[in-house]
């Protein structure tokens, strides 16, 4: 008999578009994410997103099935623009979202005096990860729960949620960011757009393939930033993730294409009380977004039902693995051994 | 002699230390732009990595009391990403004692703002802290900014629009490797194939930090511990009298292991109108091509790499 208390965190779960929102729903997802079409979000890709109606449509959907929509408005309002952001927290209101994710405090706190009865998340482009930080944002602008940044141990993520007030989300599964969001400059750095202000890393329209002599050139926007031998798979070129050269050793000096997968956490992840799983993937399609919700969601159950006795599947791992970039797994951060 | 900058004279400011330094490495550095008449403010303390402050907040705030007597404004900069208690017991040390010495702090986390609104210590906002709006701004004022450093990725003709009507005091990050990203991981020790719990300090064998370039050898970037810099120095050495308009007051300038003096005395130079945007980069350069020096695409709202010329 366990003595150990345990949270059973919701999913919250990726939509780039409306088939893909339907699937995480129908998939068992508790929660969806999604953002508008334009800056004010941190996916902002090209044919991805959703309008005011198709926003519309999804909130019906998932409330209709007892699931959540969440609206991220999380990159920095810019210098002439900022009616762009405010007017994308109103249309969440007007539309019925569960909750916004903002990172920004100026929209935090035209949030808080225009829609008082929204939910306010703080997004993990706040870049907040430590308690100090986030009584913070909860005592000025009134957030119930925040999304913290891929950049923690699970021991700090333990303490965080013991001595924050806060619902707390983690990511779980997906593409790693390993650097602090909100808090890199790497894109602009290379091809102009960034995070924060144009809401794109390495952007699809800075990336070049170039074929040369039986290998693969990766630029973005004309700097090399990986290559390949023959064959050799090839994720989506983020900056990070690219191969460089330091102190005389060539290959992937910040990361290797990983993804996250936190599957064999769990147990720990629901003993420190984490309210909100994430998975991330809003540039992918309804078919990664059923696999990998549906897997994720026999994981949680499973966990829910015995977590002393959780263990992960096999065909767990061989559904997360076929839907990955690069094919290969990492705990990131959570290690310490990772850093 | 006949001065181009009409308005009331800019600061200069001696950024944070961000590289790894042992720390008589410091004090000397400190003690020494402490003796420049040229400079107005020193910010100082460890804002990248918690493990290179070996002597704790004792020995920062012991310089910290031998600066203040040479009459420059001393600012105690703060982690950029506290994420244990130790480093938040750190911060609320330092920004506690900043308030005794009659000090202000630099926030480059949302935790050094909490502490210092909390203890009423001025804060200085820190590049990190994304002020990319007016509001943001106005936010960050109420909380008890006195001073802010805005986004290096800002353009610089935005300033005016992010600053409006406010009367805080803007700073510019006007030279230097940039800053760019921090991360959990130490790219220093794992290119030393260390990790970072054991990594026996080996930033302190790299005063300018590792150079990372690409497969086809074009310089890209600069590792620093958990924070990867741009190679080459950005500068604003030319656009002295274009910041003044858009209202800048003080220009940071970001140490670097070798030639801060000469770059002090240049700026100096500049702002005070005795020499020329034009002559002052090209005594930065010491007459090489500026494009194969430094780098200034951010201020021109393009890719920061890059080197725009005026």
């Amino acid at each position: 008999m366990s003595t150990t208390d345990y949270t059973k965190p919701e999913l919250v779960c990726p939509a780039g578009n409306l088939p893909a929102l339907k699937a995480a729903v129908d998939a068992g997802g508790d929660t969806v994410y999604l953002g508008f079409r334009n800056a004010s979000n941190a996916r902002n890709f090209e044919g991805l997103n959703f309008s005011c109606e198709e926003a519309e449509e999804g909130i019906r959907y998932a409330h209709s099935r007892n699931a959540q929509v969440f609206v991220a408005v999380n990159t920095s309002p810019g210098p002439r623009n900022a009616a762009d952001w405010t007017s994308s927290v109103d249309m969440a209101a007007e539309l019925g979202a569960d909750a916004v994710i903002i990172s920004d405090i100026a929209l935090l706190a035209y949030a808080k005096e225009k829609h008082p009865n929204l939910r306010r998340h703080l997004s993990v482009q706040a870049s907040a990860g430590n308690y100090e930080a986030l009584e913070f944002y909860a005592r000025e602008f009134g957030i119930r729960r925040a999304v913290l940044p891929r950049i923690l141990t699970l021991d700090a993520i333990r303490e965080i949620c013991s001595k924050s007030s806060l619902e707390i989300e983690i990511f779980a599964s997906g593409g790693l960011c390993v650097m602090a969001e909100g808090r890199c400059w790497l894109s602009s750095y290379v091809t102009g757009d960034s995070p924060n202000m144009h809401g794109v890393c390495s952007p699809a329209h800075a990336v070049r393939f170039e074929e040369e002599n039986d290998r693969l050139d990766v630029k973005l926007d004309g700097m090399l930033i990986n290559r390949f031998a023959p064959g050799e798979a090839a994720a989506y070129p983020t900056l990070c993730k690219g191969r460089f050269e330091a102190a005389g050793k060539q290959g992937h000096v910040m990361e290797a294409p990983y993804s996250l997968n936190v599957l064999e956490m769990l147990p720990e992840i629901f003993a420190a009380g984490v309210q909100g799983l994430k998975i991330e993937g809003r540039q992918r399609n309804k078919h990664y977004v059923r696999t990998v919700v549906s897997t994720w969601r026999a994981a949680v159950d499973a966990c829910a039902g015995d977590p002393d006795g959780y263990a992960v599947q096999k065909e767990w791992m061989t559904s997360l693995a076929a839907t990955s970039e690069g094919g290969a797994h990492t705990t990131g951060a959570y290690e310490d051994a990772w850093r | 002699m006949n001065r181009l900058i009409p308005e009331a004279a800019m600061k200069i400011a001696i950024g944070p230390l961000l590289f790894g330094w042992p720390e008589a490495k410091i004090r000397e550095f400190y003690l020494s732009m402490a003796e420049e008449s040229d400079v107005d403010i020193l910010y100082l303390g460890e804002v990248v990595c918690s493990k290179r402050s070996i002597s704790g907040v004792e020995w920062q705030l012991k310089l910290a009391a031998q600066l203040q007597e040479s009459g420059k404004e001393v600012v105690l900069s703060t982690l950029a990403m506290p994420t244990t208690e130790r480093e938040l017991q750190f911060i609320r040390d330092l920004t506690a004692a900043a308030g005794e010495m009659g000090l202000t702090i630099e926030a480059n986390d949302m935790a050094s703002v909490a502490v210092a609104s909390r203890l009423g210590v001025e804060f200085v906002a820190g590049p990190h802290m994304n002020i990319y709006s007016h509001g943001t701004l106005q936010q960050m004022c109420r909380n008890g900014a006195k001073r802010v450093v805005l986004p290096l990725e800002l353009p610089a003709k935005d300033i005016p629009d992010v600053v409006g009507q406010s009367d805080v005091e803007v700073e510019y990050f006007a030279h230097g490797h940039l800053p760019l990203t921090f991360s959990a991981r130490c790219y220093t020790a794992r290119s030393h194939g260390l990790s970072k719990q054991e990594c026996r300090h080996v930033c302190f064998l790299n005063p300018d930090g590792i150079e990372m370039h690409t497969l086809d050898d074009h310089d890209f970037a600069t590792i620093n511990g958990t924070q990867i810099m741009s190679h080459r120095p950005f500068t604003a050495i030319n656009h002295l009298a274009e910041l003044a308009g858009f209202g800048v007051r003080t220009l940071r300038l970001s140490p670097q292991a070798s030639g801060m003096p000469e770059t002090l005395h240049h700026f100096r130079a500049a702002a005070d109108g005795l020499l020329t945007g034009d002559a002052a980069l090209n005594a930065l350069t010491g007459g090489a091509p500026a494009h194969d020096c430094f780098c200034n695409g951010y201020y021109h709202g393009r890719q920061g790499r890059v080197w725009i010329e005026a």
